[in-house]
């Protein structure tokens, strides 16, 4: 089982740090989460933006069918 | 406290893909380099994940839409994160006709965001030209740890044809973040004899000594006897840079093992 101190990495991996993590300040831990959490963050976002800008970029006649298919399921 | 060249090169890796200056991973030094590697790809997975029931459904609608106007969507639109989260969702030749419509630049964009290991198949389907291309790209930029992880997915003639454009400061660079180190000795044997010689003289005028140490480490014995011999065969000033790389970086105990290869009568030069 992990480290208590490795909770906050464990939330932003969704799986269990490795366990040689451990030999990490609490502290340090948090500073590498904190790098993931704003990677995601950035990732995220660019993926809102980009997901937002793409139905503008398709022919019209094509929008209908294209947005049918990714709504669907 | 001075880190092994093998948690170096994953603290460089996993910087690359936080997005962060490795210096500031340095409290990592102190973790096992096969957990920092762990660290890293359990990374990936957790930014790779989020939401790819949705973007599987994009990539399924490309099939639709004609290349060039999928092409046009992804470098407008799309933009590279988004893109290279879908390439590894598409069909591969539906991946190779859209890269067909895109430039190398943007393709560079795309490579530098992409897990390769969820892309293997349109990796693998890739014309060797365009990817060549791509990597001439990355080494321009300097993108070592994408090209990194990207070799160990290509077809070995690939592979071939992409060394072959490589510069020694890029091919050191690059083995040093080789995701798979098993497959530095068959990328050595692809190069001609000369260039093992400016591969090592790239190691003293670049600095990169403890990139062509590990390079040696990692390859078959009877290749590292050889690289060794031929490091140990260099003018005084080579070997001078060398003693001063291994001393500032803390690297005698590898250089040692290195040099227990050589016959003893040829020891005293590289070691002294």
């Amino acid at each position: 089982m992990a480290a208590s101190h490795l909770t906050a990495l464990q939330e932003e991996l969704g799986s269990a740090p490795p366990r040689g993590l451990a030999a990490l300040s609490e502290e340090e831990i948090a500073e590498l989460a904190g790098a993931l959490r704003e990677r995601k963050e950035d990732q995220a976002l660019a993926l809102k933006q980009a997901g937002d800008k793409a139905f503008g970029q398709i022919p019209r006649l094509l929008r209908g069918p294209v947005k049918k298919m990714v709504l669907r399921g | 406290m001075t880190a092994s060249l093998e948690q170096r090169s994953e603290i460089l890796k996993l910087a690359r893909v936080l997005w962060v200056e490795p210096d500031s991973l340095a409290y990592l030094e102190k973790v096992d380099a096969r957990d920092v590697k762990a660290f890293r790809l359990k990374a990936v997975d957790a930014l790779f994940d989020d939401d790819e029931g949705a973007l599987k459904r994009i990539a399924d609608t490309s099939g639709h839409i004609p290349g060039g106007v999928a092409a046009k969507i992804g470098r407008k639109a799309l933009g590279p994160v988004l893109s290279a989260r879908i390439t590894g969702l598409l069909e591969p030749e539906d991946a190779v006709e859209f890269a067909g419509h895109l430039p190398p630049e943007f393709l560079a964009d795309i490579a530098v965001e992409l897990d390769p290991r969820r892309a293997g198949g349109v990796l693998a389907a890739m014309p060797t030209d365009s990817v060549v291309e791509v990597a001439d790209e990355l080494q321009r930029r300097g993108e070592w740890v994408p090209m990194g992880r990207f070799l160990g997915h290509l077809p070995l003639a690939t592979v071939a044809a992409v060394v072959a454009t490589l510069s020694d400061e890029a091919l050191l660079q690059i083995a040093f973040v080789l995701e798979d180190k098993k497959q530095l000795d068959d990328v050595i044997a692809l190069l001609p004899a000369e260039r093992h010689q400016s591969v090592i003289r790239a190691a003293a005028e670049h600095d990169l000594w403890p990139e062509a140490l590990d390079l040696m480490a990692h390859v078959k014995k009877k290749r590292r006897r050889e690289l060794v011999a031929l490091a140990a065969a260099q003018d005084e000033d080579l070997l001078a840079s060398l003693a001063r790389s291994v001393e500032e970086n803390g690297l005698e105990a590898e250089l040692t093992a290195l040099i227990e290869l050589l016959p003893e009568e040829d020891r005293a030069a590289i070691g002294s």
